[in-house]
C-alpha cells in the first residue's frame, strides 16, 4: 500500500508557516477541534504524528471514546494551500522531550510567520503550548484539496 | 432573541477575519469536517452571519446537524474562542446579503481570489468558550 501523504504534501504539513488543526465529533458534544503545535509523518510513513497540548484535549478525547473518525487540516498561510486529511485515530501518549522540542520551534517560527504577514501578536503563540502536551497517532485515509477556490473540497487520493 | 451569550470587543475582533476563522462540521455518519472561512459576521447579540461561497461538504454537514463549531482568533491579542452555533435560516437578499458581499469583494479582491456569494447563512451563537489568552 502506497502513503497517502505525497512529498509536496508533507513538506507544507511539516513547515513553519503552516496552521495546523485537529477535529472530530459526536452524537452528544457534537464536533470539536484543536489547534495543533506540530505535525510531523510517521516513520512508517502511513501514520502522522499530530501534537498539541494536553490542556486542549479533553473534548476531543472525550468524542474519541464514541467516534474514532478524525479530520485534520493544514495550511499554509502565505499561499493558502490548504489539504484535509480524513482518517482513523490510532492512538495517544504523552510527547517524548523531541517532539516537545520540535513543538517549541514551530511554535516559535510559526509567530514569526504571523509577525511577517501583519499580526503583531503572532510570537504570543509560544504561550500556546503547555507541558505536558499528547502526540496523536492517527492513520489517514483520504485527502481533500481545501484551497480557497472553486473546486475546493475535491478528494485527491 | 438574546443567548446569554456576551460577546466582547475581543471576540468581535476575531470575527473579522484578519486571522480567518475555522469551521468543524460533521455529517450523519460521524466524519468531521474542518475548513477556512474568511470572516464571520456580526449580525447581533445573539447571532452570527456565515457566508455560503466554496462551502459543499460545510453546508450539507450543517443541514444534516445544523450545530457547529467556530474557532477565531483575535489578531491582536491571539485570544482564542470556541463558538458553538446553530444554523437557523439562509438569506439570499436583504441587507446582511448586501453587506456581506461587499465586505468579501473588498477582502478577495487584493489576494486575487474569485468568489461567488450563494447566500448568508445566519446562525444563533451556542455557546462561547475562551480556548486560549494571553496573560
Amino acid at each position: 500500500m502506497k502513503a497517502l501523504l505525497k512529498n509536496d504534501h508533507l513538506s507544507i504539513l511539516q513547515a513553519a508557516t503552516t496552521s495546523l488543526w485537529l477535529g472530530n465529533s459526536s452524537l452528544l458534544h457534537g464536533p470539536d477541534m484543536m489547534r495543533l503545535t506540530g505535525a510531523r509523518p510517521a516513520e512508517d510513513q502511513f501514520h502522522l504524528h499530530l501534537y498539541v497540548p494536553e490542556k486542549y484535549t479533553f473534548r476531543f478525547l472525550e468524542n474519541i471514546r464514541e467516534n474514532k473518525k478524525v479530520s485534520h487540516l493544514f495550511s499554509c498561510v502565505y499561499t493558502f494551500k490548504t489539504f484535509q486529511v480524513k482518517g482513523l485515530y490510532v492512538a495517544h501518549r504523552h510527547c517524548t522531550p523531541d517532539e516537545n522540542s520540535y513543538q517549541h520551534t514551530y511554535l516559535e517560527e510559526f509567530g514569526k510567520t504571523a509577525v511577517n504577514i501583519g499580526i503583531n501578536s503572532g510570537m504570543s503563540f509560544i504561550n500556546y503550548w503547555e507541558d505536558p502536551a499528547i502526540c496523536f497517532i492517527i492513520r489517514p485515509q483520504e485527502i481533500f484539496e481545501q484551497t480557497p477556490k472553486p473546486g475546493a473540497g475535491n478528494k485527491i487520493s | 432573541m438574546e443567548t446569554g451569550v456576551v460577546i466582547s470587543t475581543e471576540l468581535k475582533r476575531a470575527f473579522d477575519g484578519v486571522v480567518p476563522f475555522v469551521v468543524a462540521t460533521s455529517s450523519s455518519d460521524g466524519i468531521p469536517n474542518i475548513t477556512f472561512m474568511s470572516k464571520l459576521f456580526y449580525v447581533d447579540k445573539a447571532h452570527v452571519a456565515l457566508s455560503h461561497q466554496f462551502m459543499n461538504k460545510t453546508w450539507k454537514n450543517i443541514l444534516d446537524h445544523p450545530v457547529f463549531l467556530a474557532f477565531v482568533t483575535d489578531p491582536e491579542t491571539l485570544g482564542m474562542w470556541k463558538v458553538q452555533l446553530q444554523f437557523v435560516e439562509q438569506q439570499h437578499e436583504g441587507p446582511i446579503f448586501e453587506d456581506m458581499e461587499m465586505e468579501l469583494m473588498a477582502l478577495t479582491t487584493p489576494q486575487n481570489i474569485t468568489f461567488s456569494l450563494q447566500s448568508a447563512l445566519i446562525c444563533k451563537i451556542l455557546t462561547v468558550e475562551q480556548v486560549f489568552k494571553v496573560i
